[in-house]
């Protein structure tokens, strides 16, 4: 048995398009099988994945912060792919070629990656920017700064920038 | 005769090795499962998890052009 100090992959998910966050999911879910912790720390465009379908909770903003919102994507499902999205339309195909054969959604995707212990931390100061509360983000994840990048990040074997 | 059983068949990388490992954590030391999946990288990934976790082996496998059946004991 190879009794050591548990491998550990941080992840950094700047990018808000489809298929950057479906390589993010795979290596962190990858990761946390192989027995290794991996955490995925989400900042600028990466935020808008932790963002509520709907939300419920009433949250006090300014004109530009709510245009701002309501133009950027809520969550997994709202992302198009960061190359030929045609409009919408290359998106769609996308996902009808992975539903045909057989591959998991983003959003099933990214509740197995919770589920398999995978840490997610949302940059606070790229919520602020972009008038993003916490009451608008999904249950279960932790908020963080750039000191809590690094700390989780100093450690790790592999970390890669997304 | 392996007591557990899998069937993966159906998902894409990386389902089927999450799902073997799931069932992994529910059985007991000593004993074997037996799971299918038609994911081309499913023996690889098996060999690959075993190799790096080592909680397992791999005891044997059949590669049909349909389906991939594979044996893996729980060592600890």
């Amino acid at each position: 048995m190879k009794e050591q100090k548990k491998e550990k992959m941080s992840l950094i998910l700047f990018s808000g398009d489809l298929d950057k966050a479906l390589a993010a999911f795979h290596l962190s879910t990858g990761a946390t099988t192989m027995g290794m912790d991996s955490c995925i720390f989400f900042t600028f465009w990466g935020i808008n994945l932790l963002r509520k379908k709907e939300n419920k909770v009433a949250v006090k903003k300014n004109f530009i912060d709510k245009l701002f919102g309501s133009m950027m994507p809520k969550g997994p499902t709202d992302l198009k792919l960061s190359k030929m999205n045609m409009g919408g339309l290359g998106t769609k195909m996308m996902k009808k070629i992975m539903k045909d054969k057989d591959q998991v959604s983003l959003d099933t995707l990214m509740k197995t990656a919770t589920d398999a212990g995978v840490k997610f931390i949302a940059c606070t100061s790229s919520m602020e920017m972009m008038g993003i509360c916490k009451e608008e983000l999904i249950e279960n994840i932790e908020l963080g700064s750039v000191a809590t990048y690094l700390k989780e990040s100093i450690d790790a074997d592999i970390r890669l920038f997304i | 005769m392996a007591k557990n059983k899998l069937d993966a068949t159906g998902f894409k990388c990386p389902m089927p090795l999450i799902m073997v490992t799931n069932t992994l954590k529910q059985m007991k030391i000593g004993e074997s499962l037996e799971a299918s999946a038609n994911d081309p990288m499913f023996i690889p990934d098996i060999k690959a998890y075993c190799e790096k976790v080592g909680d397992a082996s791999l005891d044997s496998f059949i590669e049909d052009k349909d389906v991939t059946i594979a044996i893996i004991t729980k060592k600890f």
